[in-house]
């Protein structure tokens, strides 16, 4: 039996060639199930919300300068989980930090992802491109880790702001107490009188004349002019944060008067402080 | 043929006394936030700005330092928080009128208060610069709150007689100015300053958008009658 059929399929062209027509196919078939899947992957980890992150750094490399916040992302989120999380869903409420990090983890947001899916979103390309690129933008929206990244950039700006300031505030005070003449070269003669006058009012010309220094260093320095803007005055800064210290405010001032600048309305929230000490036998009785 | 601004605010201008002269401007109604003209502390390195207009300007935490300034008229100018600093400016045909806030005319950058080398190169060049000057400074229409004028020759400074006047170094010495008890704290600071800074005069101003404008008008006139202020 076995051989006459294999006698037949051997002899027989029509049959033969239906038998290879059909092996080809079942060829093609799983050749294109592969290619579906190759496609689906590759698609997958393109729109992975893990390489949100590098996209974020990406971002923030390629804006004006290292130290800024990542800028947010231009698409809003379209996608079905966000649409129903938005339109408020009945149920208990959940408490939405926990929450977040359950749902990064269940879409693998802690996981590393390779510069290369991330570097592809860069290279020009079409309509799945952009879809891609949305869908990414959209991740880092979402993304904890995204916001926890921009959250630390802008903590260390904060950081270098501040020991920049209070290296600025520390030679300013240093070079008047090395140099107590500059204290009549930097105030007018109103402001000396006033400091003749009363003690009080001489502390208070002290710091008055370590912002001029301060301020004279800045003016002095094209680096410096790029970072702080002295403004000084009732109900104002001390300084003004320019460039990659955009939206800092700064004040010098002894340790003692931290609280009362930092309860200051308008600005002393969010306020930068450089600290100085005036010398013990100042003023002069 | 002057360019003219006309309500503009001008922020963060900077001026590295790149020896240029800027000249033919006029600025109505300005703002002028932080800009510093003229930042150097080489008194051979200025800037020079000359046909120059200010009217009804203000400024918060401006100043010259070693800039040439020649043929400006200030008419107006309010400092919002520190007075207008030039450290070592030089004048010539400098016209201020009108009320102005806060003007202070210090000789040097605040560096030469710490290296006299800077100090001394100022004044040689002060004094040079103003062997060739007819007069530097109008000040005869001015209505100010405070005006300090440090190092500029007393005679080179057109006043008004009545409100201001010229006391020189001979007729002024530290014990005389410490008998003298009627002098109130304006002009003895004045004057100790002048003393400490060895300059050959100075000039009092009562200024008078000040509160004690009539007694510094008085105090003028006792010190003209006690010979130690020039008499007109």
């Amino acid at each position: 039996m076995n051989e006459r059929q294999s006698t037949h399929r051997t002899s027989d062209p029509p049959a033969r060639y239906n038998a290879d027509m059909a092996r080809t196919a079942t060829k093609g078939e799983k050749s294109l199930a592969s290619l579906t899947f190759l496609v689906s992957l590759v698609a997958l980890v393109a729109a992975a919300p893990v390489s949100g992150l590098t996209a974020a750094w990406l971002q923030t490399a390629s804006s004006s300068s290292a130290w800024s916040e990542p800028a947010a992302p231009a698409i809003a989120p379209s996608y079905p989980e966000t649409r129903d999380r938005v339109s408020g869903k009945s149920g208990p409420a959940r408490d939405r930090l926990s929450s977040e990090l359950s749902r990064d983890l269940r879409q693998g947001y802690e996981q590393s992802c390779g510069w290369e899916a991330v570097g592809s979103l860069d290279a020009p390309g079409g309509g799945a491109q952009a879809a891609i690129r949305e869908r990414v933008m959209a991740n880092i929206a979402r993304s904890r880790s995204a916001r926890e990244a921009s959250n630390f950039a802008g903590h260390v700006r904060r950081v270098e702001a501040t020991s920049t300031f209070q290296a600025l505030v520390g030679r300013a005070n240093a070079r008047l107490a090395r140099n107590p003449s500059l204290f009549a070269d930097v105030l007018s003669e109103d402001e000396l009188i006033a400091s003749a006058s009363h003690a009080g009012l001489a502390r208070a010309n002290w710091g008055n004349v370590v912002e001029r220094l301060a301020a004279d260093e800045i003016v002095s320095s094209p680096q410096l002019r790029g970072l702080f803007r002295h403004v000084g005055g009732a109900g104002n800064p001390d300084f003004i944060g320019l460039g990659r210290y955009g939206g800092l405010n700064f004040d010098a001032t002894t340790v003692r008067q931290i609280t009362t600048h930092m309860n200051r309305p308008g600005y002393g929230h969010n306020l930068i402080i450089g600290t100085y000490s005036r010398p013990g036998w100042f003023p002069l009785r | 043929m002057m360019k003219v601004f006309e309500g503009r605010e001008f922020a963060d201008v900077y001026d590295d006394a790149s020896g240029g002269v800027f000249r033919g401007f006029r600025f109505i109604d300005c703002a002028f936030v932080s800009c510093w003209l003229s930042i150097s502390d080489d008194a051979d390195k200025r800037t020079t700005f000359r046909d120059v207009e200010l009217v009804g300007a203000s400024h918060i935490n401006c100043g010259l330092n070693s800039a040439v300034v020649e043929d400006v008229i200030v008419e107006g100018l309010t400092s919002k928080r520190d007075p207008l600093f030039c450290r070592g400016a030089v004048f010539k045909h400098v016209v201020l009128r009108g009320d102005v806030d806060r003007i202070v005319l210090k000789p040097h950058p605040i560096s030469g208060a710490e290296d006299q080398a800077v100090a001394k190169s100022f004044s040689e060049f002060r004094r040079a610069y103003y062997s060739d000057v007819d007069w530097a400074l109008d000040i005869s229409e001015v209505s100010c709150v405070e005006l300090n004028i440090h190092s500029i020759p007393g005679d080179l400074v057109r006043r008004d007689p009545r409100t201001q006047a010229i006391v020189r170094r001979d007729s002024i010495s530290a014990n005389l100015l410490s008998g003298i008890s009627w002098l109130g704290p304006e002009f003895t600071m004045s004057l100790e300053l002048f003393l400490n800074r060895g300059d050959e005069d100075v000039v009092l101003i009562a200024p008078k958008k000040k509160p004690q404008f009539s007694r510094l008008v008085d105090e003028i006139e006792r010190l003209r009658d006690a010979g130690i202020a020039d008499r007109d």
